[in-house]
C-alpha cells in the first residue's frame, strides 16, 4: 500500500484519509488504531490498574469524590475531575449531559423525552442516563448543528 | 439549581406571566359581561393576590438535586393538587364559588389545562428527540465512514 504523509500547519485539521477499493478487516484495524491512538486512559478496577481505549468508554460519571469510566464490560475509577475529561475529550465526541455525567455521543443509541424539558439518553450498552434541562441546548447545538465540541 | 435561580427563573417568571394574564382576562371579561361596573383602586391588588396564590404551589417543584422521572411525576401531581386547592379555596372565600357542580367543573377544567400543557410540551420534546436521533445517526455514520 502506498503511504503518503503531508505536513500541514493547522493542528485541528490533522486527519488520516484511507483510500481503498474495499473496507477490509486490515483497513478496519488501521482505522481503529488511528482513532484510539494517543487516547488511552488508565484507571483502577478491583485493585488493579488497567489501560483502556477512550473510544470504548460509554460515559464518565462523577460519584462522590471519584470519577468512573464505564465501558461495555467494566467500570474504572479515574484520578481526574469530570470537568477536565469534558474539556479534554470534547473533540472526541464526549459531552456533558448533567452535573455528574459526560457521555460519548458515539455510544449513544437515542434520546427520548423525559419530563420538564429533560431527556433520557439511551446508551448502546442499555443504560439510561438523564439529560438535564440546562445541558439540552448545548447537546442539540453539537448534534443538530454540528457546532461547538470540536465537531 | 439553587433556590435563588429557581426563584428568579421559575417563580418570578410564572408570577409575572400570571399577573399579565389575570389583568388581561379581568379587563376582557369585565368589558364583555359587566361593562358598567366600576372598581376602586383596591381592584389593582387582585391580580397580585391571585398571581401570588397561583404561583406559590410551584415551590413544591424545587429540588437542589436532579429529580428522577418518578419524583418529577410525584411533584407535578402535588403541584396540580395544591393549585386546585388554592384556586378553589380562594374562589370559595371571595364568594365566587357557589355550588359543588361549579367546583367540580372548575377542578376538571384546571386538570384538563394542566394535562394539555404537559401534552403539548411532550409532543414538542418528542419532535426534538426525533430530529436529534436522526442527526445523531448521521453523525455516527459520518464518523464511522471517516467522511
Amino acid at each position: 500500500m502506498h503511504v503518503q504523509i503531508r505536513n500541514i500547519k493547522d493542528k485541528a485539521r490533522e486527519r488520516l484519509i484511507i483510500e481503498c477499493v474495499e473496507v477490509t478487516s486490515d483497513i478496519e484495524s488501521i482505522r481503529a488504531y488511528a482513532l484510539t491512538k494517543g487516547t488511552t486512559l488508565s484507571g483502577s478496577c478491583e485493585e488493579r490498574i488497567y489501560q483502556f481505549n477512550l473510544a470504548d468508554v460509554s460515559y464518565f460519571e462523577a460519584f462522590g469524590e471519584h470519577v468512573y469510566a464505564y465501558t461495555k464490560s467494566r467500570h474504572y475509577k479515574l484520578n481526574v475531575r469530570l470537568y477536565m475529561l469534558e474539556s479534554t475529550y470534547a473533540d472526541h465526541h464526549f459531552i456533558r449531559c448533567s452535573k455528574s455525567f459526560v457521555i460519548n455521543l458515539m455510544k449513544l443509541e437515542s434520546i427520548s423525552p423525559a419530563l420538564n424539558g429533560r431527556f433520557t439518553a439511551h446508551m448502546k450498552s442499555g443504560e439510561k442516563i438523564l439529560i438535564s434541562r440546562q445541558y439540552v441546548p448545548a447537546l442539540k447545538r453539537v448534534v443538530l448543528e454540528g457546532v461547538g465540541n470540536g465537531l | 439549581m439553587d433556590f435563588k435561580t429557581f426563584f428568579i427563573k421559575k417563580i418570578m417568571m410564572s408570577f409575572f406571566i400570571s399577573l399579565t394574564c389575570i389583568t388581561g382576562a379581568m379587563a376582557l371579561i369585565g368589558m364583555l359581561f359587566e361593562p358598567s361596573v366600576r372598581f376602586g383602586y383596591e381592584a389593582f391588588l387582585s391580580p397580585f393576590i391571585f398571581g401570588t396564590l397561583g404561583t406559590l404551589p410551584m415551590l413544591v417543584k424545587y429540588s437542589k438535586k436532579e429529580l428522577t422521572i418518578k419524583q418529577t411525576i410525584m411533584r407535578s401531581a402535588m403541584h396540580l393538587m395544591l393549585l386546585e386547592a388554592v384556586i378553589l379555596t380562594s374562589l370559595y372565600l371571595v364568594g365566587l364559588l357557589t355550588s359543588i357542580p361549579m367546583a367540580i367543573s372548575l377542578g376538571v377544567s384546571i386538570l384538563l389545562i394542566d394535562v394539555t400543557v404537559n401534552l403539548v410540551l411532550w409532543i414538542q420534546d418528542s419532535r426534538t428527540a426525533k430530529q436529534f436521533n436522526e442527526a445523531l445517526q448521521k453523525l455516527q455514520r459520518e464518523y464511522t465512514c471517516g467522511e
